[in-house]
């Protein structure tokens, strides 16, 4: 944890240096899964992920440190889901290819329940789902997350009160059961 | 595993299809190519050569400006005019009526009543 921390640091106040294809190595997988798991599509995640890759491009000499690409890059990713889900009123659209196999014989991920629960995310509104995808995919502290959205820290941990409140009645009993 | 591992594991960062990165690169690229061709599009004039196109646009806003205020002019004109021969037409033919008038009460007076 605080190995971490101070890879965070470190990395906030690293100047940006490199090539651009060096930051679309490094974030592309943070990027596209943002999208991913907010959009439940692949084609649109990827439609997203590269646009936000270039308006980075474009932007790319205003940016002072690695910490503020990053934070840029998941809040206009998240905004950019948010206003494709609003803009195509996006349906979930999961197949069977999209549903990871289990990592190893034993292990306790079930892929049939994270499809499941992908699928209950997916669900969500806008504005709840992006506090989640973020508290969960990238592991943000409410601070951060409210940083990154632009709002109060008290509304995002409201926020996501409602989602999990929201996600445990939608998964029903049994998930409920597992959950505990 | 409770709720928030469950959303953990199913929220996990994925890799993106192969080739995203070379798909990114490429695009930006010739994103750039249309870019600059879009400045040397905008800028191949100088500064003097901008002055004179402002110059010619302001006239050219201004001549038009003038040409429609005139057109406007000779609208209301037109109209004044047609409102002065109308009055004129009502005036003669009330004067007209006027006349008639007189005319048939002086005949109506000079005819002897019946016993």
């Amino acid at each position: 944890m605080l190995a971490q921390a101070e890879s965070e640091t470190a990395e906030t106040t690293q100047p940006v240096g490199g090539s651009f294809a060096a930051l679309v190595q490094e974030h592309q997988s943070m990027v596209y899964s943002l999208a991913w798991n907010s959009l439940q599509d692949q084609a649109l995640a990827e439609e997203v992920a590269q646009e936000v890759f270039l308006e980075l491009y474009r932007r790319l000499d205003t940016f002072e440190s690695q910490g503020h690409v990053k934070n840029w890059l998941r809040r206009v990713a998240i905004n950019r889901c948010i206003d494709q889900s609003r803009r195509r009123k996006i349906r979930p659209q999961l197949g069977l290819e999209d549903v990871r196999e289990p990592a190893a014989p034993g292990a306790l991920s079930d892929p049939l329940m994270e499809a499941r629960v992908q699928r209950v995310v997916a669900s969500l509104p806008e504005r709840l789902r992006s506090v989640v995808v973020l508290r969960y995919q990238e592991d943000l502290d409410p601070a951060d997350i409210a940083e990154v959205l632009d709002i109060p820290i008290r509304t995002v941990k409201s926020r996501l009160h409602r989602s999990l409140e929201m996600l445990r009645a939608k998964l029903g009993p049994q998930d409920n059961e597992r959950g505990r | 595993m409770n709720l928030e591992d469950q959303l953990r594991t199913a929220l996990k960062r994925r890799e993106p299809p192969p080739g995203f990165a070379e798909r990114v690169l490429a695009k930006a690229e010739s994103g750039q190519t249309a870019s600059r061709n879009g400045i040397w599009r905008l800028s191949w004039l100088s500064a003097p050569g901008w002055a004179a196109a402002v110059a010619v646009a302001a006239v050219l806003v201004l001549t038009v400006g003038s040409v429609r205020d005139y057109r406007q002019r000779q609208l209301a004109e037109q109209a004044r005019n047609q409102v002065v021969f109308a009055l004129e037409l009502a005036r003669s033919k009330v004067s007209f009526a006027q006349q008639r008038v007189l005319k048939a009460a002086a005949a109506t007076a000079g005819v002897p009543e019946k016993p």
